[in-house]
């Protein structure tokens, strides 16, 4: 008598898979929420403490028949680069032209720098990382690369009116920018490196 | 007596004139070439074979700086040499399994490498000879699949989207391997570590 198919049919169907493995499951749940490249703090210590165990080298014949290879190649960037000569200075009387392009561009950023006031009254920061939660701790820079930058003014003052000769004066704005940039390593933390950058703008002042 | 040249310097210790270049070359070398040989090794069944592989695949990119035909730049060196030892490690692998089944059928098989505890895969002094030793037995435990992500990313210092290109595997199973590997490594070294033998 042969097994009757249909029977066989209902009995696969009526059959359900076995469920997840923890292991298994936690590893999807990371890959659909991103986090595959995360590691916790054991795994994290472990791969520091194996990093510091350093490869062997090849044996000196092998390397000596290396260099060979390799050095049938000059090295990138070895060849000497001659820099351009200095260029002749500008006269004061060229140097107006630009001035004057400098300084319609810096009355924009000075006078939106003060009618905006400072963004921020933080004094400038040095390197902090951040896990994305509210520990601090101290990150390797070296291991980060930078992700993402912004720029924007931390604080803007109005220093006055000089007089830049004859019947022309300007006003000289001294602006404090802060220079944002967000570094990111391999494992996904965080590190942000703020940097204050201060300008003096040379704004035509109006005359009546 | 002749001048010195400051663009051809005497070394010291040979008193032949190294060019810039070929200290350039060395010092890539002595950076990268253990970095790169661990990994050979881990690919093939001894010494030789990974010194060989290695040799294979540092000409392969000369040729094809020499020719022109190098998609990228320095940066991409590296990336180029993992996925090259990887491909002739596999065809090694498929000739000496040929070789092999030639020679179990008319001989008896192949003898192992007996100079392989001449070759340690991490360099050291003695106070931690027994730290290395445990640490690349345990890598050898592993299997191959989790071993070779763990060196190319610890020592290799590759991310997982160029090991994923070299092993051909997605940066999402890179990633899940060496997490995977890392842990069984842990359990590995736990004991040793208990003992008191792993100075990590």
């Amino acid at each position: 008598m042969e097994l009757d198919l249909q029977k066989l049919e209902n009995r696969l169907e009526a059959m359900r898979p076995s469920g997840l493995d923890p292991a298994l499951a936690e590893r999807l749940e990371r890959a659909v929420e991103g986090r595959l490249e995360e590691l916790g703090p054991e795994e994290r210590g472990l791969e520091r403490r194996l990093a510091k165990v350093s490869p062997s080298g090849p044996s000196a014949s092998t390397r000596a028949a290396l260099l060979t290879i390799l050095e049938r190649l000059p090295f990138p960037g070895a060849t000497k680069v001659v820099p351009f000569p200095n260029r002749e200075k500008a006269s004061p009387q060229r140097r107006a032209m630009p001035w004057a392009a400098a300084a319609l561009v810096a009355l924009a950023g000075g006078l939106s720098a003060l009618l905006m006031g400072p963004k921020s009254t933080e004094p400038a920061s040095g390197a902090v990382a951040t896990t994305g939660g509210s520990e601090v701790v101290k990150a390797d820079p070296e291991a980060f690369t930078p992700a993402s930058f912004e720029s924007g003014v931390a604080k803007a003052d109005d220093l006055g009116r000089i007089w830049a000769g004859g019947d022309k004066s300007v006003r000289v704005v001294k602006v404090v920018y802060k220079d944002r940039v967000v570094w990111l390593n391999a494992q996904g933390e965080e590190m942000v490196t703020e940097v204050p950058r201060t300008e003096f703008l040379v704004v035509p002042d109006e005359i009546d | 007596m002749k001048a010195e040249d400051p663009d051809n310097p005497v070394n010291p210790a040979t008193h032949a004139r190294t060019s810039p270049a070929a200290s350039d070359w060395k010092a890539w070398l002595d950076e990268n070439g253990p970095r790169l040989l661990l990994f050979a090794r881990q690919q093939t069944r001894s010494h030789q074979d990974a010194e060989d592989l290695l040799q294979d695949a540092l000409v392969k990119l000369i040729d094809k700086l020499e020719s022109g035909q190098f998609s990228g730049g320095q940066e991409a060196w590296m990336p180029y040499l993992y996925t090259t030892l990887r491909r002739l490690s596999i065809d090694l692998g498929r000739r000496d399994d040929r070789r092999k089944r030639r020679e179990d059928v008319s001989h008896g098989g192949i003898d192992l490498d007996k100079s392989e505890g001449e070759h340690p895969w991490f360099a050291g002094d003695e106070s931690d000879e027994e730290t290395r030793a445990q640490i690349e037995a345990g890598l050898k435990e592993l299997p191959d699949k989790f071993s070779e992500v763990i060196l190319m990313k610890i020592w290799g210092e590759r991310t997982f989207a160029e090991i994923g290109e070299a092993l051909e595997i997605s940066p999402n199973t890179a990633a899940s391997r060496y997490r995977y590997g890392l842990e069984a490594l842990r359990k590995k070294l736990s004991s040793a570590w208990r003992r008191g033998d792993l100075s990590i």
